[in-house]
């Protein structure tokens, strides 16, 4: 195969197959990944065996194509070691999943580096230790084995074809036998392949003409373009001391799949192929999908001011017949419109397996550094979330995961001494809730102590005695998720110095979602993180409070209510509800963001209770407006400053509203109306 | 083969059977051996007195300038035809001079049809 730069591809074009070959080589890395790490837990290995020489073999073709020759050799010895596991000459063992897992991270950290034009001075030293892997544990030679891997064209090699084809190129299947007295094979590959680049261009080779495996070969099938007729390419290929036989027909893609695939079936590899085809996607830049969701979401304010001009010009010439067409367009539109919101909705949606499948891994290998042994299960992981989600939801993840293993679950002889299975085991887990998505990461270790995080609240001074007295372990333990807060004696290299789970409740707070932790010591802990579906559009309530328009996502609002404003008590000047069992803040938007009192005298106001995790507000409200689906806009504007704002959004009259972060505004009554005293009125109860 | 005009060929060998045995496969083929070399020093000399159609060069040579000469003729003259002769087990060599631009290889032992048959194969892009 050639390398990029001597084909004619203009640089888009090779920027573009780069990332082609970069997105696919990665997807293939997690996958290598995943096959290795289930090597050692499956008795029967060998479909494993067979993706993960599958994979190195098209990441050697690809990468060959790419022009990485050094991860091309990397892993064509990768697929030698394979090999040889596969013979039986070598035995599938932690040291082999350990040589295969770093291989991968070695390709993965090549191709990355080559990508900001760096190369890595590791592939060399990973090549090295598979080459005396193989010399070491290797039984015998594998040197007789015959080429088998199928013709079948990867995306590049289609692209190539296509790209020839659109040059008015005729694209040839040739099939070349090589001679009885050629001795040189891989040498005549070179010519043969020196020689067709005279006439055209080879798409693809089998086996590849720059391939160790040519020299046990008889045959090499290529397919080639050219602009000669296929009587002319057989002519031209014959080429003396190397070809004997040739044949040279046009090629037709439909007939080769199907061939391969009658030969695939028969390897029992069809499950494994299908697997490969469903995942042939379009894959688009997210910017884009950014932008069309923007677009829809401008649309959806079109169609709420055409609403909205509909309902004045009725108004207005109430008996004007044309109402009802205008009335039937604009359902329609309505309606199409909500479908195509939908739509591109889902196109934001993915299986949260993309982040989920990275944690086997990192599981696997915290363990191991911590010499524990802990079992991850996965649920869920063909759960649909939003792309932005995915995106972020990683670290905080891997936060969390890292405490379990590192401070959750106990030593093996611990274990054990505890009763407990010396196996420890985590479990990830993602389901929809109404319109929430729960992601839950369970431990069965130690838990977490509360008198512990209480003490050292007090200690930090974070709390006054009275209140830790009284304070309830669902309040303590929302300790942890502050800055430098650490309970862990020893501090460990896996976690760090604690830090993390202040990063997992902004990262939480940015989505919009929230974290819960249940605990029981001895049993383990269950951290609850909750999201909403989606990132882009939220049901809403909207209300006015000192004159402007406010909204807060419908799924956080518990009720609404009306009190009389001798109702509102005062505890430490601050002021709050008594609703019925509970003594819960009232928030004033005004004064939480500081907009000056504007708000009327009234004696009944309107008090929106926003619920999170158990812990409530009110809010006082002038007004309620209703209920509206709105496209969330980031507000970058410099006055709002705080981020109780998580949001703004347009209204159809071209209104904007702000969008309150329900977590933010509790929090931050939590600060006002000091926890001392609330709990104080609410213990006296 | 119909009566080409006469190619000019340089043999490059320390051998002077191997010289003699290819001198006798050029014939076969109708062209001339304008001259003979024995080091890669020499085939270089020879090439750019000469200027045969067709150098045929073992590149096993101990002095090995067998690439050396290979790429200093290719570098001053791009269109040179150079054909490797090279004994079993050099592969890598004539890898390495088919990426030098090499024309095509001659696996030592060879039997001169077969040998004949890859120079015509090689003259025959001299239109």
């Amino acid at each position: 195969m050639e390398e990029l730069s001597s084909l004619q591809l203009s640089e888009e074009d090779i920027k573009s197959l780069k990332e082609t070959f970069y997105q696919q080589a990665m997807e293939l890395i997690e996958s290598l990944i995943q096959e290795v790490l289930s090597l050692e837990e499956k008795s029967d290995k060998g479909d494993s065996l067979k993706t993960i020489k599958r994979i190195f073999h098209t990441l050697k073709g690809d990468s060959a194509s790419i022009g990485l020759k050094e991860l091309s050799s990397l892993t064509h010895k990768a697929e030698d070691l394979l090999q040889a596991v596969e013979d039986g000459s070598i035995e599938v063992d932690g040291d082999l999943t350990d040589l295969l897992l770093k291989t991968a991270d070695c390709i993965n950290g090549a191709i990355e580096l080559n990508l900001t034009g760096k190369d890595t001075p590791l592939v060399p030293v990973i090549a090295e230790k598979i080459g005396s892997f193989l010399k070491g544990r290797s039984i015998e030679q594998h040197a007789a084995c015959s080429y088998d891997a199928p013709l079948v064209l990867g995306e590049y090699e289609k692209l190539l074809l296509a790209e020839n084809r659109k040059q008015g190129k005729g694209i040839y299947f040739v099939r070349l036998h090589f001679s009885a007295d050629c001795q040189m094979k891989s040498a005549g590959a070179m010519i043969i392949s020196q020689h067709i680049t005279g006439i055209g261009e080879v798409i693809k080779a089998s086996p590849p003409l720059d391939d160790r495996e040519i020299e046990s070969a008889a045959i090499i099938e290529l397919i080639i373009a050219s602009s000669m007729n296929a009587e002319e390419v057989r002519k031209f290929c014959s080429i003396p001391g190397i070809v004997d036989e040739v044949t040279a027909e046009e090629f037709q893609e439909q007939g080769l799949a199907i061939a391969h695939k009658g030969a695939l079936e028969a390897k029992g590899e069809s499950a494994r192929q299908d697997k490969l085809a469903r995942s042939t996607t379009i894959r688009v830049e997210s910017e884009r999908m950014d932008q069309i969701m923007d677009l829809v979401g401008e649309l959806v304010i079109g169609r709420s001011m055409i609403a909205r001009l509909f309902s004045e010009f009725e108004e207005r010439f109430p008996r004007e017949e044309m109402l009802g067409r205008f009335a039937y367009v604009n359902s329609f539109i309505e309606r199409s419109l909500s479908d195509l919101q939908r739509s591109v909705m889902k196109l934001r949606m993915v299986p949260i397996d993309r982040v989920f499948k990275r944690f086997p891994r990192v599981v696997r290998d915290l363990a191991k550094a911590s010499n524990k042994d802990i079992k991850l299960m996965i649920h869920g992981q063909e759960t649909e979330v939003d792309k932005g989600l995915v995106d972020m939801i990683g670290e905080p993840l891997i936060h969390i995961l890292r405490n379990a293993i590192d401070h959750g679950i106990e030593t093996m002889e611990e274990r054990e001494a505890l009763g407990k299975e010396r196996q420890g085991t985590i479990s990830l887990e993602a389901y929809h809730q109404g319109n929430d998505i729960i992601i839950e990461v369970k431990d069965d270790g130690r838990g977490i102590d509360v008198k512990k995080i209480k003490e050292k609240a007090l200690e930090k001074g974070l709390i006054s005695k009275g209140a830790m007295e009284k304070m309830d372990d669902k309040d303590a333990i929302d300790f942890i998720f502050l800055p430098g807060f650490s309970t862990a004696k020893v501090v460990s290299e896996v976690s760090g110095r604690g830090v993390g789970m202040d990063v997992v409740r902004s990262v939480v707070d940015g989505l919009r979602g929230s974290v819960r932790v249940k605990t029981e010591v001895g049993a383990g802990t269950t951290f609850m993180l909750r999201f909403p579906l989606t990132l882009a559009i939220i049901k809403a309530l909207m209300f006015s409070a000192c004159d402007r328009l406010f909204a807060i996502p419908l799924a956080s609002v518990k009720e609404i209510t009306r009190v009389f404003v001798k109702e509102v008590a005062l505890i430490n000047g601050k002021e709050v509800l008594r609703m019925r069992e509970k003594v819960i803040p009232l928030v004033r938007l005004e004064e939480v963001l500081n907009l000056g009192s504007r708000s009327r005298k009234m004696d009944k106001l309107f008090v929106v209770i926003v619920s999170i995790e158990d812990k409530d507000i009110g809010i006082a409200v002038n007004k309620l407006v209703g209920e509206e689906e709105l496209v969330i806009k980031s507000v970058t504007d410099q006055w709002v400053n705080t981020n109780i704002v998580g949001g703004a959004s347009i209204l159809g009259n071209g209104q904007v509203v702000l969008i309150l972060n329900p977590l933010v505004l509790i929090k931050k009554a939590g600060e006002r109306a000091v926890n001392d005293e609330l709990l104080a009125a609410n213990s006296g109860q | 083969m119909e009566t080409p005009p006469q190619y000019k060929f340089l043999i490059v060998d320390d051998s002077v059977f191997a010289r003699k045995n290819m001198g006798k496969v050029v014939e076969m083929i109708g062209g001339v051996v304008a001259g003979e070399a024995t080091t890669g020093r020499e085939a270089i000399d020879q090439y750019f007195k000469l200027k045969p159609d067709v150098v045929v060069m073992d590149v096993s040579m101990p002095e090995m300038e067998g690439l050396e000469a290979l790429s200093k003729i290719k570098e001053q003259d791009k269109d040179a035809r150079v054909i490797i002769v090279s004994s079993l087990g050099y592969e890598e060599l004539v890898k390495k001079a088919l990426s030098l631009g090499a024309k095509h290889f001659i696996a030592k032992p060879f039997q001169p049809d077969k040998a004949a048959e890859i120079i015509r194969f090689v003259l025959k892009e001299i239109k």
